[in-house]
């Protein structure tokens, strides 16, 4: 088979996280810990992130994530790239304990895809976070981020430092097959 | 920070409880100092840039514009907004 093939985790670690099938569902979560979700069978992933926060506007992160142990250790960077308004604006953070994937904001719904690149194989991962922040009515945020370890990975940890988010997210590979 | 609990879901329902370990527990603190720190800076930056920006308007406006021709020419969506981003309200 092609194309892109829903994964289940092997389980979840959190307080308010619980599966529904494959489907990751949290309510007032501020860490979201998936297990047994990067393997061999695939090389680069794709996370679909649908949710809300319980306050103003904030980024959201993640940590890669090993026999249920994050890598909190200073190994990730990122680039961040705002658009609001007539507004565009980029920061980068280096040598951080963790990759900003995201942004979420209260009330408004906000989403995002957010693109994982060989964390399962022992080489650095490269991630790739697209969202729209309900901020405004409509703001775009998105990340490029990386992290140097080359220890090959089977779960990541999402985080919201400062306070809590709802929804859901699932998880998908790209089938290495090619294409006939 | 006391020691939270944290569950463990699998796709089967079964659910496990642990508490946080203390390194776990220490984390969280770090991560919150670091994002309230960086969440400040954020806001300080937005600030001043909407100060700047809005002490701009007010010198065209003062040279005979009016806001709406103001705004246009700065490319400022919403004045309101930039006035409130700029007092520091969030």
């Amino acid at each position: 088979m092609n194309g892109l093939e829903l994964i289940t985790p092997t389980s979840v670690d959190g307080s308010g996280v619980s599966l529904s099938g494959a489907k990751v569902v949290f309510a007032s979560a501020t860490s979201i810990s998936i297990n047994g979700i990067f393997s061999s069978n695939y090389d680069n992933y794709l996370f679909v992130i649908r949710y809300v926060h319980e306050d103003y506007f904030r980024g959201v992160n993640m940590r890669m994530r090993l026999s249920g142990t994050d890598d909190a250790g200073s190994n990730y960077a990122y680039q961040r790239l705002q658009a609001s308004g007539s507004s565009v604006s980029g920061a980068r953070t280096t040598s951080f304990t963790q990759a900003e994937i995201s942004g979420v904001d209260s009330a408004n719904i906000s989403g995002a895809h957010v693109y994982v690149y060989g964390p399962a194989l022992a080489q650095p991962t490269a991630i790739r976070g697209m969202s729209v922040v309900g901020y405004l009515g409509g703001t775009i945020y998105d990340q490029a981020a990386t992290h140097t370890l080359s220890t090959a990975y089977d779960g990541c940890t999402i985080n919201n430092n400062l306070n809590s988010m709802t929804g859901s997210l699932t998880i998908y590979g790209f089938t290495k097959q090619s294409v006939v | 920070m006391e020691p939270y609990t944290i569950t463990t879901s699998y796709p089967d329902g079964r659910t496990e409880q642990r508490l946080a370990t203390p390194e776990e527990v220490a984390q969280r603190e770090a991560d919150i100092a670091n994002a309230e720190k960086e969440e400040a800076e954020r806001q300080a930056a937005e600030q001043e840039a909407a100060q700047t920006l809005l002490s701009g308007l007010t010198k065209l406006i003062e040279l005979g514009l009016s806001e709406k021709e103001a705004a246009a020419v700065s490319g400022v969506y919403n004045l309101n907004t930039l006035k409130t981003t700029a007092q520091g309200v969030n």
